[in-house]
């Protein structure tokens, strides 16, 4: 390393992390937002407030109602009339009725305007409905790697990808652009400093700062949630390398591009909300039309993504995940190398 | 032009301080400034003298002591002073982004200047900048830059202008003309209080003080420092009084 | 309050808007694109999942029982196993997320109209694809799920159109981040370029500097709103069966919450890159994961429902899904209502109070 890189690396961790807000926001907010994530995200559905009319009321239908009731999942609320319970529903009282008419016959209604948990709440009613038949074909059903089907476990190694493409690429966006906005960017221009030893000094620090993110909420995962971490730690980090290759490339191509922080910003934004949209942590890849499929292949939150997931749940090697190591690999070089080359230009 | 006195003074200090932290800044320091005076303000950097223009502009509050600038107590009412102050600040702070008549069009609004359109227009005359209203200023020299700065600072017709060195990075001429202004405000009655680090600058002032690590060590017209150090030019005066308290 | 200072404020921050193009580009352009992007991109519906056959008995019922599952839009068939190991190497891969594996006496028990059972492997990792294929395989078993004496009905939403409620929940979330990165820079820009002591040297009050400052962007808020809403109505055909104006009331004071806090932010932070990094962590993640956009909120615990209730972003998705969808405006979005104009009050507050019109904070 030479000494200018060296005092170029120590000028840029210190101008970040002088401010104890900043310390703050890069550092301690990620565990906070890791921890409240944690149990937020889950695409159980519980506690489900549903009227029940019963205009019939023979043993049948109370027998049915009981059903629901002692799964556990829904909370009845006994209305007078359907003009009632559909009126709770409008006012969002509740999110599901159960209906009986003179005749006995049963409507099991869903609030469809709540997204996901409506389809949810409807699949429960149907195996509740159909668990006293006696059908000739019962499935057995055997989840591996998750046996209980915790979403938690799903969710929260996926929540490391989003986090540390927030904190770095904002970090890195601005970078060049602050320097150039202030001024301080001529200075550094008439310096000996060679290109590759700035963009190095630059964006290393944001790296060390994107690592420590990754082994602290790596860390929240493991021993606050117990999330199992079935693969290798190095090979986490391995893959946490490729991928701020990414973030910081993408960033500092940002930089190069923008003239004023508020342009950095607003384009950083737009690379961080399809990007994390489009990485398959919520809305399934396999689901979005072919277009859409295609783009998310320059997505490296998506290979982080399935690094993420498989390491910590299923315990994959290289053997099985080199191809998402290696997508990193070429779109961070590509990123890193323009971002360089636009550099050059504009300085 | 001294003896005019039956007034109240422009601007009363009183055991004046300012402390950031553990650093005192601005030492107990007393003077008045009378109307209608050109009032100069030397010192080597970071003897207190931009700290002290600050605290009396209303925008930094004092640790202690009193100020009365306009017979306003600068403590108690910052946002009164700021009605009857114009400032400039050392450094330029315009918008980069907007034109010259934007600028000023800003400014004037801001300070609910009457006929602002009028007033503009004078404003670009006297900053020497007609026919360039429409360039961005962030695109215009340094000399233009302060030129725009005074012109918004005195547009609103202040009766006391604060210069904090208005002059750094200027021509000769444009220095000139800058005085040439700057006395003209003062015949009009418009109260000068203005910092510098040159020494010609200072002879054109009506009463001088120069400033040493937060304190005012000497203060009056500027034959009257010469005299009382027994030296020839204020340049002389200046470094045998700062350099006094360097060898202390 | 001077009428004319405030216009002064707000005519010199439109321009600022104007003479950067880029920015003003994107403030506008953002939402459209996201919204076009993931309007047609996303879907929470679970289905084409990839079934792998492990056929132990392979016999005409077995193979009956095959094309039941891979003709029915929950899964496709996506390999044959031929053993334990097979089995678990495919779902391993992630080639397929679900086996469905027939047992040898599959066939005589079917025939001899005993009970059967049959097993389904799916790859726990992610959850929701898991339990949604578990009752998607039980329903074709069972077929005859839904006799003439019940029906399932989806309210609001009868073909269960996942658009429908993706597209209000999104508007909300976009604009939730892009007002509060609009006016996340204005005042820290003021302090870094060091316009700011100019300004407060001025008579200017704070109440006409934050008012000046929120006008402009406030209006490109508003058009944001707009083409979001007419893009939902004629692009994504999802009904307004509300009122307009009670979603123009709703989501002007949304939009006015979030410029809110962008602006709260800016007061605070005092440094753009502090700012817009706040910015961002402060709206997209909660908006994104805590607001209900995606997951439930009522089957979170105590502690984090209580910080949904926190989030603006939570109200304005459940506001726009009522007012769309439902079409009501009863009691409940009062109540929804009255937090974001209070919300509002309370950081509009903290940045007067942590809004210093003079050098000291610095």
């Amino acid at each position: 390393m030479t000494n200018r890189l060296k005092f170029m690396l120590k000028k840029e961790l210190l101008q970040t992390l002088r401010d104890p807000r900043m310390r703050i926001v890069i550092l301690i907010m990620p565990v906070f937002q890791t921890l409240i994530f944690g149990y937020a995200v889950t695409t159980d559905v519980k506690k489900v407030d549903t009227a029940v009319v019963d205009l019939a009321n023979t043993t049948e239908t109370r027998t049915i109602t009981d059903q629901f009731i002692s799964s556990g999942i829904f909370i009845p609320a006994y209305k007078a009339s359907y003009d009632e319970a559909w009126y709770s529903m409008d006012q969002g009282e509740i999110q599901a009725m159960i209906l009986f008419n003179r005749q006995g016959q049963m409507q099991f209604v869903t609030d469809g305007s709540r997204g996901l948990s409506a389809g949810v709440t409807a699949g429960y009613a149907a195996a509740i409905l159909t668990r006293n038949q006696h059908p000739p074909i019962t499935v057995e059903a055997r989840a591996w790697y998750n046996p209980l089907l915790e979403s938690r476990n799903f969710y929260v190694p996926g929540v490391i990808a989003m986090m540390v493409m927030v904190v770095t690429l904002i970090l890195s966006s601005m970078a060049v652009v602050r320097e150039v906005e202030i001024g301080t960017m001529e200075q550094i221009m008439v310096t000996p400093m060679k290109r590759w030893e700035f963009i190095v000094g630059k964006l290393l620090p944001f790296g060390a700062i994107g690592m420590v993110n990754v082994l602290v909420v790596t860390a929240v995962a493991v021993f606050w949630f117990n999330i199992p971490l079935q693969g290798s730690l190095p090979l986490l980090m391995l893959g946490s390398v490729l991928y701020l290759m990414n973030t910081l490339g993408a960033g500092l191509l940002i930089s190069t591009v923008s003239r004023t922080q508020q342009q950095a910003m607003l384009s950083a934004f737009f690379v961080i909300f399809p990007a994390s949209l489009l990485s398959g942590f919520a809305f399934p890849i396999a689901n979005m039309p072919k277009v859409i499929r295609f783009f998310t292949i320059f997505n490296p939150m998506r290979y982080m993504m399935t690094i993420l997931r498989d390491i910590f749940l299923k315990g994959n090697g290289l053997d099985i995940l080199w191809p998402n190591y290696l997508a990193m690999l070429l779109l961070g070089t590509a990123l890193l190398t323009t971002a360089t080359l636009r550099f050059k230009k504009t300085g | 032009m001294l003896e005019n006195k039956q007034e109240q003074p422009a601007v009363i200090i009183e055991h004046l301080t300012k402390k950031f932290g553990d650093f005192t800044a601005v030492d107990d320091i007393s003077f008045t400034v009378n109307k209608g005076e050109i009032f100069g303000f030397l010192g080597a950097n970071g003897a207190g003298k931009s700290t002290t223009i600050r605290m009396l502009c209303g925008i930094l509050k004092p640790t202690s002591g009193r100020g009365i600038v306009g017979g306003v107590d600068i403590s108690k009412t910052p946002e009164k002073v700021k009605a009857f102050i114009g400032y400039m600040s050392q450094k330029f702070s315009l918008y980069d982004d907007l034109t010259i008549e934007e600028n000023l069009n800003f400014f004037a609004g801001i300070y609910g200047v009457r006929n602002r359109k009028e007033a503009v227009k004078k404003a670009i005359k006297s900053a020497d900048l007609t026919g360039k209203e429409k360039k961005i200023t962030g695109s215009l020299p340094v000399g233009w830059k302060q030129r725009l700065s005074l012109a918004s600072a005195v547009m609103h017709g202040p009766s006391i202008l604060f210069l904090d060195e208005p002059t750094s990075g200027v021509d000769p001429i444009t220095r000139r003309k800058f005085w040439e202004t700057i006395r003209k405000l003062a015949e009009d009655g418009t109260t000068v209080f203005v910092t510098t680090h040159y020494m010609m600058e200072a002879e054109y002032c009506d009463r001088l003080s120069i400033m040493r690590a937060g304190k005012v060590i000497a203060i009056g017209s500027p034959n009257k420092l010469k005299q009382n150090n027994k030296k020839d030019s204020l340049e002389d005066v200046f470094v045998s009084l700062v350099q006094k308290g360097v060898d202390q | 309050m001077n009428r004319q200072r405030i216009k002064a404020i707000a005519k010199k921050e439109i321009t600022h808007v104007i003479r950067d193009p880029r920015s003003l580009g994107m403030g506008l352009a953002i939402p459209v694109l996201l919204l076009v992007l993931f309007g047609y991109g996303l879907s929470l519906n679970v289905d084409n999942v990839p079934l792998a056959v492990w056929d132990q008995s392979n016999t005409v019922t077995s193979r009956d029982l095959i094309r039941d599952f891979t003709n029915s839009e929950a899964f496709q068939a996506a390999g044959v196993c031929h053993s334990q190991r097979d089995t678990e190497e495919i779902i391993q891969s992630g080639q397929a997320i679900a086996v469905l594996v027939i047992p040898p006496d599959f066939a005589e028990k079917t025939a001899r109209q005993e009970p059967a059972t049959v097993q389904l492997l799916v790859d726990g990792s992610d959850s929701n694809t898991a339990r949604l294929s578990i009752m998607y395989a039980d329903g074709i078993t069972k077929n005859a799920a839904q006799t003439a004496a019940m029906s399932i009905i989806t309210a609001y939403n009868p073909a269960m159109d996942t658009t429908w409620s993706i597209i209000p929940g999104l508007i909300a979330i976009i604009l939730n981040v892009i007002a509060a990165m609009l006016t996340s820079l204005c005042v820290a820009r003021e302090w870094e370029n060091g316009t700011m002591e100019q300004l407060i040297s001025t008579p200017m009050r704070k109440g006409e500097f934050l008012i000046g400052k929120l006008v402009p962007y406030y209006i490109i808020g508003v058009i944001d709103l707009i083409i979001a809403v007419l893009m939902a109505l004629f692009l994504f055909g999802v009904p307004l069966n509300g009122s307009l104006p009670a979603l123009a009331g709703v989501s002007g004071m949304f939009i006015f919450t979030t410029l809110s806090v962008g602006i709260l932010i800016s007061t605070a932070a005092q440094s753009q890159l502090l700012a817009s990094q706040l910015a961002l962590v402060i709206t997209f993640l909660p908006g994104f994961i805590l607001s209900g956009f995606v997951y439930d909120i009522k089957a979170m615990p105590a502690v984090v429902i209580a910080i949904t209730k926190l989030i603006p972003a939570t109200y304005f998705v459940s506001l726009l899904r009522t007012i769309f969808l439902k079409g009501t405006w009863g009691m409940a979005p009062t109540k929804e209502l009255l937090f974001l104009t209070l919300f509002a009050a309370v950081i509009l507050a903290m940045t007067m109070k942590k809004l210093k019109l003079n050098l000291d904070g610095r």
